[in-house]
């Protein structure tokens, strides 16, 4: 079951909704908890070091 | 800094200053082996940097991350690269802006012996993405003053050509067996000065350029790892002027690691000068070079570098690559080929004549076994370099 994250800016409950990347001029969406009020999303250390590493890997061209 | 650089840059003081500079960036600001670097610091002589250990591509693999020595805030660009280690983990290597600065201005300095202001350069190496070689290389040109067109690395040789064609320029910069390609299918072309990179560069891809384009070859030699750019042949031809500014070049025995003297063959071992993001220490190549002693032929009393032998893992075989390069690129009947050994067989896969090439092998290498059909020719965007692919079956 997963947790019920707050912002600590706005102490508002995270939702989970769509966060758009942008890196080296590509875009790609992922749907993540985010805060509705400010919009900070919440990512991961197994996000960050798996999946979004993955794809910049992919991206990190010479 | 300056290239080609300085009286000063070439000073044993300023390199003792700056390997100084680069060991206390690791002991301090990164966690790599900073126990060890930190109880070296400072060298009291550039002598005593062989008392360091090497740096191994697997320890870039590995332990990368900890090799960073900026916050992750100031790393403007991470190049990553296909390992060529055994761990079987990519490499990748973190640039500043300050990095990429010194890669743009070496590249407008050293452009100087290919193009002339006002001149125009296609650029065939990758430029798609941010930063990246290609678009460093045309912000060199631009800053020179010379006329940068960006086409990237060839893979459609007829739209390659019909660019050529439209934007007329007078030198290129490109992959060797891509641009030798490139020459047979358009001759018309006839550019000037060529300057190969990027791979392995065969006497007979530069004889073919020059027979087809008549073009004058220069050579240049980097590394992802070097920030791209290391070393370029000057119009002089006699070997490569180092990017001493920036780098520090040993060449090593590649079995027993000891450091051989200016003209004997052995490993490139490179140790930056000036890097922000990533200094490295003793980075063993994995290419087989020699340093020319100065001073050049150009007058200039500068370090070089010989033209490279190519990567030890393919020198150890018998045929490797570079000497199937040199056999069959210097044939006509040749656009291009990829080559495979299964079960001891080389495959050979050939743009052009099957029956030239067979016949080529078979009379050269009497003793091995080929099977030779119709291919594509070799697909690279720059990062990947021609090699022999090795297969078992099952």
């Amino acid at each position: 079951m997963e947790r019920n994250w707050k912002c600590v800016s706005c102490g508002v409950e995270l939702e989970r909704k769509k966060a758009v990347f942008d890196y080296m001029g590509r875009s790609f969406s992922e749907n993540l908890l985010k805060c509705p009020k400010c919009g900070k999303v919440l990512i991961t250390s197994d996000l960050a070091a798996g999946r979004m590493r993955e794809v910049e890997e992919m991206l990190e061209d010479k | 800094m300056s290239f080609p650089p300085s009286e000063y840059e070439m000073s044993v003081n300023y390199r003792l200053d700056r390997i100084n500079d680069q060991i206390y960036r690791l002991a301090h600001f990164g966690r790599y082996k900073s126990e060890l670097y930190g109880k070296a610091y400072p060298l009291n002589s550039i002598e005593l940097l062989a008392e360091l250990p090497f740096t191994a591509a697997d320890d870039i693999s590995l332990y990368g991350q900890d090799m960073l020595c900026v916050s992750p805030r100031e790393v403007k660009r991470i190049v990553t690269i296909p390992t060529s280690g055994t761990s079987g983990i990519s490499k990748r290597i973190y640039f500043t802006d300050g990095d990429l600065s010194r890669t743009v201005s070496f590249f407008a300095e050293g452009m100087e012996y290919i193009c002339a202001k006002g001149e125009t350069v296609a650029v065939f190496m990758p430029c798609d993405s941010e930063y990246g070689v290609g678009r460093l290389l045309c912000e060199g040109l631009t800053r020179l003053g010379a006329v940068p067109k960006p086409f990237g690395a060839v893979n459609d040789y007829p739209k390659a050509a019909d660019f050529c064609r439209s934007a007329l320029p007078d030198a290129a910069v490109g992959i060797p067996s891509q641009m030798r390609r490139l020459s047979m299918l358009a001759p018309e072309i006839g550019l000037k000065r060529v300057l190969l990179s990027a791979d392995y560069v065969s006497e007979a891809v530069c004889q073919t350029l020059n027979r087809y384009w008549g073009s004058e070859v220069f050579s240049h030699y980097g590394l992802t790892e070097t920030g791209y750019g290391c070393a370029v042949e000057c119009p002089a031809h006699m070997g490569m002027h180092i990017r001493s500014d920036e780098l520090y070049i040993e060449i090593v025995n590649p079995t027993t690691g000891q450091i051989l003297p200016s003209g004997h063959w052995g490993e490139i071992v490179i140790t930056t000068l000036l890097r922000e993001a990533m200094p490295f220490i003793r980075y063993r190549t994995g290419d087989i070079g020699r340093l020319l002693p100065p001073p050049c032929g150009c007058g200039l009393n500068v370090p070089r570098l010989d033209r490279v032998r190519g990567r030890i893992s393919e020198l150890s075989r018998s045929p490797g690559i570079y000497e199937l390069d040199e056999l069959l690129l210097s044939c006509d009947a040749v656009e291009d080929y990829t080559a495979s050994v299964e079960d001891g067989i080389y495959h050979i896969s050939v743009v052009g004549d099957t029956k030239s090439v067979f016949n080529l092998l078979s009379r050269k290498y009497p003793y091995l076994r080929f099977e030779v059909s119709s291919g594509q020719g070799f697909v690279s965007t720059g990062t990947t370099k021609r090699q022999i692919t090795y297969k078992t079956s099952c």
